[in-house]
């Protein structure tokens, strides 16, 4: 039994590393739940990963039924998106690596 | 039952003539009756039969009907909420988050994936797994072997077959994932075609390169294009320039248009506008990005703005001397570059003569300079001309079977490629590799000259088709791109070709060799002339001392002449003194015997 409060401190923890641009929880069809995001790019995420994410998924579980999908990064020339799946939720971090690094 | 009979002849009789002779008959099959063929005998009639002992043959083509493909795509902007969540209503999401927060699944999944998430984020800022270990190494390409490969082909989807007049390609490139402007026209002077009441179908289109079936946009002018271009500025507009001499504006973003369908937004009107076909229309840099010109045969150059079409903001005529008494001549293609000058231009000529145009010019003969009207000019039409994207003063010019390197202080080229075997069409630089340039021919090859290889002889010829190619453009600037090309032949077909690196990047020191040799190009045109003038000069001198030499020697014998009329005067009047003075002596005489 884990409280609110649990969940906020992991979400104040993420947000605290360095380079972190935004904090994203949405649920598998696409409903942004939490975000540090900006409104539009919050729908612009959660709908457009949340279907990446199924469909990563879906790769992994075809080519072989036991397995499932862990984890996804999509590394681009400005960011990386981090992105946790669950059997009902998706926890996606957006992250300049650059940033961080250096 | 089969019949065959084998006949052999040997190779060495072949040709020759028939001989018949009688032979005994031979039996080839025979067919003894039965009383099975005599039940099945039915009467026929009327019954038609044909002998024929040729073989029968026909000749039958089938192909498969073309699969033609689409891509569709959707976006899903709102994200999926339950049935009784409205995304619009700020409270219904709010409710819905909530409920979700309170989940004991989000809790637990939230308290798994936070870690995983960490980690992650450590990882990366700790260490950096994607670094580049080989940044700003440059790939040597020049060994390998010159090749081009075809990746698509975009057809006319008219029936009635034109030329692609030009293309020009999206001045964002691959970000937008590639498109091209191609404007079509039929310029044959009174095409048979449309002789009667039927019209020449006008449009051009805009294609994405990704999908080569259907364009991606339809332009209706008033009257086909000729030539067709992108405003780099502002790339949802584009100017064309007309069949008819008109100029059309086009804005991609008009809001009310049917689907994939752009009719000109601006178009001039045909009194104020060229006689002839608009060859070529560049947008000029201005505060507003409006203002472009134009050039056509008709001997005229004009300058507009897209905003009030409706006159030119100027005109300029194409003649070699502005004070009249020389040509005016009609240009068939035109090169505008920023970087080389915002007012100046190059003009290629119907009569192959290169015009250069600075507007800051205009007190000494309109700002019309004249290049080489003797030797050094092409023997047709300049159809293409352009400046080296890297030298900009430095600029070559296609026509007949050359293409021509010239520099912008010299009236003569300073490179001439050697005769290709086929009339050349249209040509252009490459825009990443200083010492590359493109050419089409009219045998449907593309020939690709490199002179940072050599000089002699084309680095790579690529055959398109068996139709004359009509118009070339290579996609990219001077820092990217540089690897598809796109050529246009006289059927309307669009061909994509991509080359490979050691024609499209940028080669080490390439771009210092290149200058160095057209400077020392340069160099020797410049003492050639030097020379070329000073024989003239002497010449012309030696020309007029002994004119001067042979003035003396008529004035000489001038002086003689009449010293000698002089002593004959002088003689004959002594002569006839003497004669008078004998003469009054002896009637003197016969006076004074008279009075004895």
């Amino acid at each position: 039994m884990s409280s609110i409060t649990d969940v906020e401190s992991t979400l104040s923890r993420i947000s605290s590393h360095k380079g972190v641009k935004g904090v994203l929880i949405c649920n598998h069809s696409g409903s942004a739940i939490r975000s540090s995001l900006p409104p539009d790019e919050t729908e612009q995420y959660s709908a457009l990963i949340s279907q990446l994410a199924s469909k990563a998924s879906s790769v992994t579980r075809t080519l072989d039924a036991e397995d499932d999908l862990t984890f996804l990064r999509i590394r681009s020339k400005k960011h990386e998106i981090m992105v946790a799946p669950d059997k009902e939720f998706l926890l996606i971090v957006v992250q300049d690596p650059e940033m961080g690094g250096e | 039952m089969e019949v065959a009979y084998l006949y052999t002849k040997v190779r060495a009789e072949f040709g020759k003539d028939c001989k018949f002779i009688d032979a005994d008959p031979t039996v080839l099959e025979s067919i003894v009756p039965s009383e099975e063929f005599e039940e099945h005998y039915t009467l026929k009639n009327p019954s038609i039969s044909e002998f024929d002992t040729t073989p029968h043959m026909s000749e039958s083509e089938c192909n498969t009907e073309r699969l033609v493909v689409k891509s569709t795509s959707m976006r899903h902007m709102e994200g999926g909420w339950p049935k009784d969540v409205d995304p619009s209503e700020m409270s219904d999401m709010a409710r819905f988050r909530k409920k979700a927060e309170k989940d004991e699944d989000y809790k637990t999944a939230m308290k798994t994936l936070g870690p995983m998430i960490g980690r992650c984020m450590k990882q990366n800022n700790t260490i950096n797994i994607y670094e580049e270990y080989f940044d700003g190494v440059q790939a040597d390409h020049s060994s390998e072997p010159p090749s081009a490969k075809g990746l698509a082909v975009f057809r006319d989807p008219h029936k009635v077959s034109r030329t692609a007049t030009s293309i020009n390609w999206h001045p964002e490139g691959p970000a937008t994932n590639g498109k091209i402007a191609v404007s079509y026209s039929i310029l044959n002077f009174q095409d048979p075609q449309f002789m009667g009441d039927t019209q020449m179908p006008v449009s051009s289109y805009i294609w994405d390169i990704m999908n080569p079936n259907t364009p991606d946009i339809e332009l209706l002018p008033p009257s086909p294009l000729c030539c067709l271009r992108f405003n780099a500025k502002s790339t949802d507009t584009l100017v064309g320039g007309s069949y008819n001499g008109l100029v059309s504006f086009y804005d991609l973003r008009k809001p009310n248009a049917p689907e994939k369908q752009c009719m000109p937004h601006e178009t001039s009107v045909i009194e104020k506008s060229h006689h002839d076909p608009v060859y070529d229309v560049f947008w000029i840099s201005s505060k507003t990005g409006n203002q472009c010109a134009s050039v056509s045969t008709d001997g005229q150059m004009m300058w507009w703005d897209t905003r009030r079409l409706g006159e030119p903001t100027d005109v300029l005529n194409l003649a070699t001397d502005s004070k009249g008494g020389g040509m005016t001549l009609g240009g068939s293609s035109m090169e505008y570059n920023q970087e080389a000058g915002p007012t100046k231009y190059l003009v290629g000529t119907e009569q192959g003569i290169v015009l250069a145009i600075n507007l800051r010019n205009r007190k000494s003969n309109n700002g019309v300079q004249v290049y080489d009207s003797g030797p050094g000019k092409h023997h047709g039409p300049i159809y293409s001309i352009q400046r080296n994207p890297t030298h900009n003063k430095f600029f070559m010019t296609v026509g007949d079977w050359t293409a021509r390197i010239w520099v912008e202080d010299l009236k003569t080229p300073i490179m001439t490629t050697k005769y290709h075997s086929s009339y050349l069409t249209s040509g252009c630089w490459s825009p990443t590799r200083a010492g590359v340039f493109y050419v089409t021919r009219m045998d449907g090859v593309v020939d690709i000259w490199d002179y940072f290889y050599r000089q002699n002889e084309v680095a790579y010829s690529h055959k398109v088709g068996d139709n004359p190619l009509s118009t070339i453009s290579v996609q990219g600037t001077m820092q990217s791109g540089g690897r598809l090309v796109a050529v246009g032949d006289v059927k309307g077909t669009v061909s994509l070709l991509e080359v490979c690196d050691s024609l499209a990047s940028q080669q080490p020191n390439e771009k210092m060799a290149i200058n160095g040799m057209f400077e020392r190009e340069t160099k020797q045109e410049k003492n050639l002339e030097l020379r070329e003038r000073d024989l003239k000069r002497a010449k012309a001198a030696e020309e007029e001392a002994s004119k001067k030499e042979a003035a003396d020697k008529k004035d000489g014998k001038d002086e003689k002449m009449e010293e000698l009329l002089r002593k004959v005067d002088a003689d004959f009047l002594a002569m006839i003194k003497e004669a008078e003075d004998d003469e009054s002596k002896a009637s003197e005489g016969a006076d004074l015997g008279e009075e004895k």
